[in-house]
């Protein structure tokens, strides 16, 4: 189809189908959150399902990519769907408003094929580790700080996550903030992540790489 | 020598890099000991190619031309 031709440089019409098949869910509508969501339906994703419990602020203006003055205090899962569904009428996008927390009801998990992790806090980060090695689903990793990212794909049971934010109830987001920039660039490196790993190509599988743009250093800091 | 590499806010401890003369029974403790590293604001630790998290490799003795990493922790979304 046209809306497709651009992405057939490199991608065939077999891995067309596979990645436009695949059932996503999205926790986070934040920074990272939105330009996942928005990459993901101009893949072709059919389905998404997106769980965020926030509205709009002011202060998110500087970088998520569907905060406009029009949607400061509107709902973010309701936004960014009709913002995706703009871009692909045809799409299932299904949204959760509330807090991804215990309490999340396991019965989506089955219909889901991969969980991206869009989440700005170690908490939530732990507990969608542990859901998605309960249902056995990979988890793309993302987190932003400063000029700094980091990204990885956790395959279930590898608990990544739990080894390196162990005993850590912050990161360096807390003083270097979200930059205009940051969301961008690491959601779209876990976007292309995705579509190597399902497509069985040489992913950043049960690694964290380090990204930093500020000195343009770039490097796998750990792997299981 | 030792070359210690630091990474984003960590960097407010010494910059890019430090080097640090070696002796016997030298840690990795005793080096973020001398940077005056909170170790809340480390969470991952590379030593010659072998990478853990801080807890892990806290301990370990350098060698007399070890090359560290010091990665902290990053979780904004």
């Amino acid at each position: 189809m046209e809306q497709d031709s651009r992405n057939m440089g490199i991608l065939n019409l077999e891995e067309l189908q596979i990645i436009k098949n695949t059932n996503v869910l999205v926790v986070g509508a934040g920074g990272l959150g939105g330009y996942i969501c928005s990459s993901l339906i101009r893949l072709g994703i059919k389905n998404i399902t997106i769980i965020d419990d926030d509205n709009f602020e002011l202060s998110n203006l500087n970088r998520q990519i569907f905060s406009t003055t029009k949607t400061v205090n509107k709902s973010k899962v309701k936004v960014t769907k009709e913002k995706l569904l703009e871009i692909n009428p045809n799409a299932i996008i299904k949204i959760l408003q509330m807090k991804y927390d215990k309490t999340i009801n396991k019965a989506l998990y089955p219909s889901i094929d991969i969980v991206f992790d869009a989440v700005d806090n170690i908490e939530t980060k732990l507990l969608l580790e542990h859901h998605c090695s309960i249902y056995n689903k990979p988890l793309i990793h993302g987190a932003i700080g400063g000029w700094y990212g980091q990204i990885g794909i956790i395959l279930p049971n590898s608990y990544i996550l739990k080894e390196i934010y162990k005993d850590k109830v912050y990161g360096i987001e807390k003083t270097l903030k979200s930059p205009t920039f940051i969301p961008g660039i690491v959601g779209n490196m876990m976007i292309s992540e995705f579509l190597k790993f399902q497509l069985h190509k040489d992913a950043l599988t049960n690694k964290i790489f380090f990204i930093d743009v500020l000195d343009h250093e770039y490097r796998i800091i750990h792997q299981k | 020598m030792i070359t210690v590499k630091l990474y984003s806010a960590i960097r407010k401890y010494g910059g890019k890099e430090v080097m640090f003369e070696y002796y016997d029974g030298m840690t990795i403790r005793d080096i973020i000991t001398e940077l005056k590293i909170p170790l809340k604001e480390i969470s991952i630790i590379i030593l010659d190619h072998f990478d853990s998290t801080t807890d892990i490799m806290i301990d370990r003795k350098v060698k007399e031309s070890s090359l560290i990493h010091l990665f902290p922790p990053m979780a904004g979304g």
